[in-house]
């Protein structure tokens, strides 16, 4: 592939998926405001608030650390986009497959959470000071069961010799759910659960919305943020989401359509991609809209207990199950 | 240059040329938006529901991982115990631990 066709269709990635991302955010509003009887913004309301945020002041608090508050939106933003371009595409492979595997793209999904905790830190505010020591915490949380859903996954993958485990187009093009036994595909639903728990913790939705928790620490971490900073924010939030929701696809459904339609060529790619794109809404919208719909908000240290013992337990439940799935398929 | 870590694997460089694509991006959006804010104004202050922020108001840093500690209260508080303060208590641990990762890399 040549230089030039690299970046052109990372840009297009990259593009698309701020697109993609700005417009989930609006049918997760529409969808969620329609569930509690509301008429809800219009779908195209992400945007508005993305071009108002531009229009807005950009406010460096007096007591900030001035070049870590404002060098966090961007670090968060690199990181969301970039993990985009490791994860495939529908029937696409990562635009970046070779140079990074499943391993880096959990930890770009942990960097934009680092970069608003840090920001919240050097904003001197004590609210948001708060927010950003919640999100570190809430990072210790969750990782371990994430961790462990990937290890879980790959672990199975290795054992079946259908190549470098750990890259997302291997995962990819080999669905487990057909090449395990009982035990295994038993192994694989309770990971993709924990996985789907997971996915809100990651994203800071309700109920794990608690390093922004508006009610009571008025917006944390991002209280200080404004205009094109808190614009880029917005934007890597969006981003991530997306790029969240396509990691599990990828790891537990990445089925096409086109074939067992009998659809060929561009058509299929189409079909394919369209029904990747579904895909990815579908794991967004049950993980995040309707959970954040039908709960309030958790405690800190509910979080903390609930991921530390009831999920990383349900985690490595899944992959024992896996482990035995192995040993009695060999 | 490609870093291999056994099974898995990365590339820096790739990761820094696709970090400079989205900081051109972002840094157009950036050159589109407000730059300005009243400087010297009550705007630079910390937002604290109009209340003025009291000296030194911060959380100390042995408050950062509260909802850790009390979340998994009991825990803390065991690995807290094997904390005497005596070295000989910390080296006594150290060497334990070092002959049960032999015996395992052994077996």
């Amino acid at each position: 592939m040549s230089g030039v066709h690299l970046v052109w269709q990372a840009a297009a990635v990259m593009v698309g998926s701020g697109v993609v991302g700005l417009v989930y955010k609006g049918l997760d509003r529409k969808l969620a405001a329609r569930m509690q009887a509301r008429v809800g913004p219009p779908l195209r309301q992400p945007f508005l608030d993305l071009g108002k945020l531009l229009m807005k002041e950009t406010v460096v608090p007096r007591d900030a650390v001035g070049w870590l508050f404002s060098a966090m939106p961007f670090l968060a933003a690199v990181a969301s986009f970039t993990a985009l371009l490791y994860l495939p595409w529908g029937p696409f492979p990562p635009i970046l497959r070779g140079y990074g595997d499943a391993v880096l793209v959990l930890y770009l999904l942990a960097v934009p959470a680092l970069a608003m905790a840090l920001g919240g830190f050097a904003s001197g505010s004590p609210l948001a000071t708060v927010g950003g020591q919640r999100e570190i915490v809430m990072l210790m949380s969750y990782e371990f069961p994430l961790a462990v859903a990937l290890v879980g996954v790959v672990w199975r993958l290795r054992a079946l010799e259908v190549g470098p485990a750990f890259s997302l187009a291997t995962i990819s093009a080999n669905p487990l759910w057909t090449a395990v036994g009982p035990l295994g595909v038993f192994g694989l639903a309770i990971l993709l659960g924990c996985l789907l728990v997971v996915t809100p913790a990651e994203l800071s939705k309700i109920p794990f919305d608690i390093p922004e928790a508006e009610t009571e620490i008025a917006g944390g971490l991002m209280v200080e943020y404004s205009g094109t900073y808190l614009a880029l924010f917005y934007l890597a939030d969006a981003v991530k989401t997306v790029a969240m929701a396509a990691l599990v696809v990828t790891l537990f459904i990445p089925y096409g359509i086109a074939a067992p339609l009998g659809v060929k060529g561009v058509g299929g790619q189409v079909l394919d991609v369209a029904f990747f794109l579904v895909k990815v809404f579908v794991v967004m919208f049950a993980a995040v809209t309707t959970v954040r719909v039908a709960m309030a908000r958790f405690k800190v240290d509910q979080v903390v207990r609930g991921f530390w013992l009831q999920i990383t337990a349900a985690a490595v439940a899944g992959l024992v199950l896996l482990v035995l799935d192995k040993a009695v398929m060999g | 240059m490609r870093l291999v870590t056994g099974e898995g694997y990365w590339s820096p460089l790739a990761w820094l040329a696709a970090a400079a694509g989205v900081l051109l991006l972002a840094g157009l959006l950036w050159s589109r938006g407000r730059r300005d804010w009243k400087r010297g104004t009550e705007e630079e202050l910390p937002f604290l529901s109009g209340e003025a922020a009291p000296e030194g108001a911060r959380v100390g840093g042995q408050h950062l991982y509260w909802g850790f500690v009390e979340g998994l209260r009991p825990y803390v508080e065991r690995l807290r115990a094997f904390h005497s303060g005596f070295v000989a208590d910390y080296v006594a641990w150290f060497v334990v631990v070092l002959a049960m990762a032999l015996l395992v890399a052994m077996v």
